[in-house]
């Protein structure tokens, strides 16, 4: 089977999804990533990075209680898959290998 | 304060989105929305708007495609379920089809009509480019337009205007009714009179014969394939053939001409119709020097236009051209269509005011009315069925279905039951296709026309549609669950739905009654009105051949045969006469102009042929010798010249002084449309070549005896000549066509209007009998007579029917009033006549309804009850 691929942005919400075990559901994501990244992003961008992401079964999906919050609507929380966190470490791995065959090189 | 998104853009999340999707955006939307709220409560509708906009994208948009159906099973289903209902109701189905089948029919059959009349003339192959000049001419009376132009003009526009490709001068009527002979056979026959370029104009297809020499020289003749086949058996050997043409009139054209070509018979969708074509300067040469000046008139005049040109421009080039060529013409001239003239040929004081085109919207409308009444019935039919479709309806929706499955079933319904129909209406068509011919006097013929094959798939899925929309749409609304359980209640609106259009049908009934009793009212009180002469068997000859010379020895042998009481002679016919002159002065006279009198001038014993009663004075008489200058009056030209005493005063008409010998009462020789005129009689002399019209008086009773004297009178002094003869009863009845067909397609479309609405009013009376049948039931049983439910049954509709007429009234006295104004002489409407078509109505609901009503009362209530 062709390795599934993994874009940069949706590697950004895998390690979200990963970091923030069992909690992560959009607009958590979407707060977290405006704290890291100092950068607002839209919420539709990481709804479609969850779907994709579930469509490669790096992510699993459940539902949670009902609330008064949020017009009485469920959260979706997602976790990362065993899948999904071998991909992380590939991905981990791999930069790190490449990292360090980065030469000594000072940038003045 | 809570606030909420705006909902219609959650409505519109919530109609793309995928399902499984849709509570995770929804929720993070609004989470989103409630912290905005506390933020920038201002944009947060915005933002909420604009977030919603951004997930409108293919990752979460659903699938809009339902599950692939398994469509021919699908309508397999449909087509058993409609035949299933088709035969539980059998009733309601025959009634729906004949209904149908009834509109349908008719619809076809004035369609068949109206596509005829719209093609009438377009077949010739420049159609589009060949148009007739016109002549706009002021009278006193307003302005006219007439289609006589100068005989020079045709050959002027070809020469002289380069927007003018061809053109043609034509000449109809002057040789219509002459006599051909070819060595012993006679024949009356119809010519045109045309210049070289008649077959280049227009498309009358030659069998043999050169379209572009046909009529190089003066004494050629075209002739048409069928007199061909008469006179020389087979068409083809026509050619070369010398034949004898005769024409008498005021000039006499007595010639022999050689057949130079042959045409095809003319098809019933042209309007003109003529047997023989001559060359027109034969015509013009002997009519000498009046014919070519600018400002004789003896010719029409048809050109082809260049594709594109500007008709307008053209009107007054050709104006500008035709007053240039002679100071005196002040007429102005323009271009008519040539197909346009046949339904568009009338005019109004120079203005185009329809003419036949009247006919053809009246009969479109009819048709349409027809149709929208076949589809109340289908629609009030279905409606109050919809009861015994409930279960099918709901359990459909429980498993599953949508509406719009229902509504497209409901529909596919309809229309096989529409097809059904159109192949029924189909036949019905073909079957009585000749009767049709008869009664509109047309040739039609279901062809295989691509326009007349859309019509007949049109047209019915037309009206399948229609009359299935409202029904679909209202039996696919109900509510499952209240079905189910049985407690759905017919709202009130549909009941008024109902009610409305059985008011409508019955309020459309009773005007056409009242119309088609005060048409034939009308019809009958021409028919019998005293006109003022008799003319009952009175045959009328003309003056052809021998008789030219020997028109006294034939009117004194004539007079021998036993039966024939009066004859005389006359130089036009009386009834329709068109023939205007002016009394230019008389004893009295107050004003300036001339007085306008209709001139007839007869031989003696006219006015005792036609029984016309004499007032005063007398009659022409051989007794006195000078009656050659004296003239006879009628009431009406005495009281407008305000003549007092008349008798052996004298008025000076053609130049000349005459004396009144003689007042008429006044006689209606016009159609009843007009009011009598002043007429004036002048004595035609025995010496005079003219007087064409030979009039008989046969006695009441010897009618087949005497024409058989008569006949063979005939032929010993006019041997070869056929003996033709015409009741002027016919004549008379000529005038009145139009009406008489009026007469005789409002009876027949007032029958099936009848027919249709009672249908209706019979499916809804046996649909609510069958509703209340327990109702019936628990009645009887606690003591109701038979009467009592049957009226209860009854009311209903009868109410109904009672506010349609009274409705129709009003309607309909106003309609017939209009129609009897074109007559000045017509019946008062009568109030009874009201009353009647009321009392036909409710006759007629009351069958309708009551057959129904009195079943449903008669029923034992243990059948109805027993069961539960």
């Amino acid at each position: 089977m062709k390795q599934a691929s993994l874009g940069e942005f949706e590697e950004l919400i895998l390690l979200v999804v990963a970091a923030q075990h069992d909690q992560a559901y959009g607009v958590s994501i979407q707060e977290f990533l405006e704290e890291k990244l100092n950068k607002s992003s839209n919420i539709s961008a990481i709804h479609v990075a969850l779907k994709r992401l579930t469509d490669k079964d790096f992510v699993q999906s459940r539902f949670g209680g009902i609330t008064s919050e949020r017009g009485g609507r469920r959260k979706k929380f997602y976790v990362i898959t065993a899948l999904g966190k071998q991909m992380l470490d590939q991905q981990y791995e791999l930069r790190t290998s490449i990292y360090q065959q980065i030469p000594k090189i000072s940038f003045g | 304060m809570k606030m909420h998104p705006p909902k219609w853009a959650l409505q519109f999340l919530r109609w793309f989105c995928r399902e499984d999707y849709l509570e995770e955006i929804e929720g993070d939307l609004i989470e989103l929305f409630e912290e905005q709220l506390k933020q920038a409560p201002h944009w947060a509708d915005w933002h909420f708007c604009w977030q919603v906009l951004l997930h409108f994208r293919p990752d979460f948009i659903k699938s809009f495609r339902t599950q692939p159906l398994n469509t021919s099973a699908m309508f397999k289903a449909y087509f058993k379920i409609t035949w299933r209902n088709l035969r539980r109701d059998l009733q309601f189905s025959i009634l729906n089809i004949i209904g149908l089948t009834c509109g349908l029919s008719f619809a076809l059959f004035i369609f068949l009509w109206v596509h005829d009349e719209l093609n009438m003339d377009k077949f010739h192959e420049k159609d589009h480019q060949l148009y007739q000049v016109m002549q706009v001419y002021p009278t006193p009376d307003g302005i006219e337009v007439v289609d006589w132009t100068p005989a020079l003009l045709a050959q002027t526009l070809k020469e002289e205007m380069p927007e003018i490709e061809n053109a043609v001068s034509i000449k109809s009527k002057a040789f219509d009714n002459g006599i051909i002979s070819y060595k012993e056979k006679n024949f009356k026959a119809d010519g045109k009179l045309a210049s070289q370029e008649f077959f280049e104009v227009f498309s009358y297809p030659l069998i043999a014969g050169n379209k572009d020499d046909i009529l190089s020289d003066k004494y050629n003749v075209i002739i048409s394939e069928a007199l061909a086949e008469k006179l020389f058996g087979i068409s083809l050997a026509a050619i070369g053939e010398t034949i004898k043409w005769e024409k008498r009139g005021y000039y006499d054209y007595i010639d022999n001409f050689k057949v130079v070509g042959v045409f095809e018979n003319i098809r019933s969708f042209s309007s003109d119709h003529f047997d023989l074509v001559f060359n027109s300067d034969y015509y013009l040469e002997k009519e000498k020097a009046s014919s070519y000046n600018w400002q004789n008139n003896p010719m029409a005049t048809y050109v082809i236009v260049q594709q594109g040109s500007n008709i307008k421009n053209l009107d007054n080039k050709i104006s500008k051209l035709i007053q240039s060529k002679d100071e005196q013409i002040k007429n102005s001239f323009f271009l008519k269509q040539y197909s346009k003239n046949y339904l568009y040929g009338n005019y109004e004081n120079g203005v185009e005011a329809g003419g036949r085109i009247g006919y053809v919207r009246l009969f479109s409308i009819i048709a349409i009315i027809i149709l929208v009444i076949a589809c109340i019935n289908f629609m009030s039919l279905s409606t109050a069925r919809a009861s015994k479709r409930m279960k099918e309806i709901g359990v459909k929706k429980t498993l599953g279905a949508r509406r719009n499955n229902l509504i497209i079933q409901f529909i596919f319904e309809s229309q096989f039951l529409t097809f059904l129909s159109l192949v029924l209406a189909t036949v019905i068509v073909v079957l009585l296709l000749p009767q049709f011919n008869h009664i509109t006097d047309k040739q039609l013929r279901l062809r295989f026309d691509s326009e007349i094959i859309l019509a007949f798939f049109a047209i019915p899925f037309v009206t399948g549609l229609f009359s299935s929309i409202y029904p679909a749409l209202y039996l696919s609304s109900f509510n499952p669950g209240s079905i189910l359980k049985g407690n759905l209640v017919t709202s009130l609106g549909e009941a008024w739905v109902r009610k409305g259009l059985v008011v409508f049908q019955f309020t459309v009934s009773v005007t056409l009654i009242v119309s088609v009793i005060v048409i034939y009212q009308q019809m009958n009180f021409i028919q019998s009105k005293n006109l003022g002469f008799n003319r009952d068997n009175i045959i009328r000859i003309s003056r052809d051949g021998a008789l030219k010379e020997k028109l006294k020895t034939f009117l004194t042998e004539v007079k021998k045969v036993p039966g024939v009481l009066y004859s005389s002679y006359s130089n036009v016919e009386l009834i329709g006469n068109n023939n205007f002159s002016g009394i230019t002065d008389w004893d009295g006279k107050t004003s300036e102009a001339a007085q306008v009198v209709n001139v007839l001038e007869t031989n003696y014993d006219f006015i005792e042929t036609f029984g016309i009663e004499m007032e005063q004075g007398r009659a022409f008489s051989r007794e006195f010798a000078d009656d050659s200058l004296k003239v006879i009056l009628n009431e009406a030209a005495v009281k407008s010249m305000g003549l007092a005493d008349p008798i052996g005063k004298t008025i000076t008409f053609w130049g000349l002084k005459r004396q009144i010998v003689g007042i008429t009462k006044d006689f209606q020789y016009q159609s009843l449309h007009h009011k009598v005129e002043p007429f004036i009689f002048k004595l035609l002399p025995e010496n005079a070549s003219y007087g064409d019209e030979i009039w008989i008086k046969i006695k009441a009773g010897t009618e087949l005896a005497t024409i058989k004297g008569i006949k063979k009178t005939y032929a010993k002094i006019n041997p070869g000549y056929p003996f033709e003869f015409k009741f002027i009863e016919d004549d008379y009845q000529d005038l009145y066509t139009s009406e008489s067909k009026v007469a005789a397609i409002s009876k027949y479309f007032t029958g099936i209007v009848i027919i249709l609405s009672c249908l209706g009013l019979f499916g809804l009376a046996t649909f609510t009998a069958q509703k209340r049948r327990k109702e019936i039931g628990i009645r009887k049983v606690v003591g109701a007579s038979v009467q009592s439910i049957t009226l209860l049954l009854s009311k209903d509709f009868l109410q109904l029917v009672v506010i349609a007429i009274a409705i129709a009234l009003p309607i309909s006295w106003y309609s017939t009033n209009k129609w009897l104004e074109h007559f000045s002489y017509h019946i008062e409407l009568q109030y009874w006549v009201f009353l009647l078509a009321g009392i036909i109505a409710i006759g007629i609901a009351f069958m309708a309804v009551g057959f129904q009503s009195v079943k449903a009362a008669l029923a034992n209530p243990m059948n109805t009850l027993g069961n539960e």
